[in-house]
């Protein structure tokens, strides 16, 4: 699964820390998600939907092999 | 019409307060020290807590005194007690609540949780296949606690190196 985590909190300019505060998880995960590194859950994903005020598909992307 | 399926989060994780965990830390290794010392002096463990106690069944091999259900036996309890220690200890460590524990952290414990559980049998099995004799009995008693162990590294590792992959922010 790909994301566009990076570019939405750029834009946003806020930092990986706040992000994190704002959605109440750590900085570890947001950054783990940016990376690729872990797939959050169906939860996770609305409260970012939410936060950057767009689709979940809008951020999530489905790749091959998912 | 629309059905919806509303979705109570899983929210029982059966986790302890993240402020037991230095206590649990201390549980757990402080046995493990003990015993190790123990191994090394070549000092018995069977010197210590000769005591009384109740057991629900005790074959009792070394006395021939009989055996039987539901009595009190002699037994020398500094081991029994030391595995408890380190048990309920690793038990705290594993299942303590982290710092920032959330959803992450929560998958991590899970598939450090399978890791541990498939290493663990793989040594096991190793172990059954290869080794013979007293070293055998003794990687048994190893063996009480290694799941355990296995899991408890695993579980640090994991999170040491998700929060490496955090020192490249800009």
């Amino acid at each position: 699964m790909k994301n566009n985590l990076k570019v939405l909190r750029a834009i946003k300019n806020i930092s990986q820390e706040e992000l994190a505060k704002q959605i109440s998880v750590s900085r570890q995960t947001i950054n783990a998600m940016e990376k690729g590194k872990y797939v959050p859950s169906t939860v996770l994903a609305l409260k970012l939907a939410k936060y950057f005020e767009k689709a979940v598909e809008e951020i999530f992307e489905l790749e091959d092999g998912d | 019409m629309k059905i919806i399926f509303k979705t109570k989060s899983m929210k029982t994780n059966f986790l302890f307060p993240n402020s037991w965990k230095t206590l649990g830390w201390f549980l757990f290794v402080l046995p493990i020290v003990i015993t190790s010392y123990f191994w090394i002096s070549g000092e018995s463990m069977d010197n210590y807590f000769e005591i009384n106690t109740f057991a629900i069944y005790d074959d009792d091999f070394i006395l021939q005194s009989g055996n039987g259900f539901f009595k009190m036996t002699k037994n020398t309890m500094l081991d029994e007690i030391l595995l408890i220690i380190c048990l309920i200890g690793g038990l705290i460590v594993g299942f303590a609540k982290t710092k920032n524990e959330d959803e992450m952290i929560t998958h991590i414990r899970y598939t450090s949780l399978v890791w541990a559980t498939y290493f663990n049998i793989i040594m096991m099995l190793l172990t059954t296949l290869f080794v013979f004799g007293m070293v055998y009995f003794n990687a048994m008693i190893f063996f009480m606690i290694s799941s355990l162990l296995f899991f408890i590294v695993r579980f640090h590792y994991m999170i040491y190196k998700f929060n490496k992959l955090n020192s490249d922010e800009e």
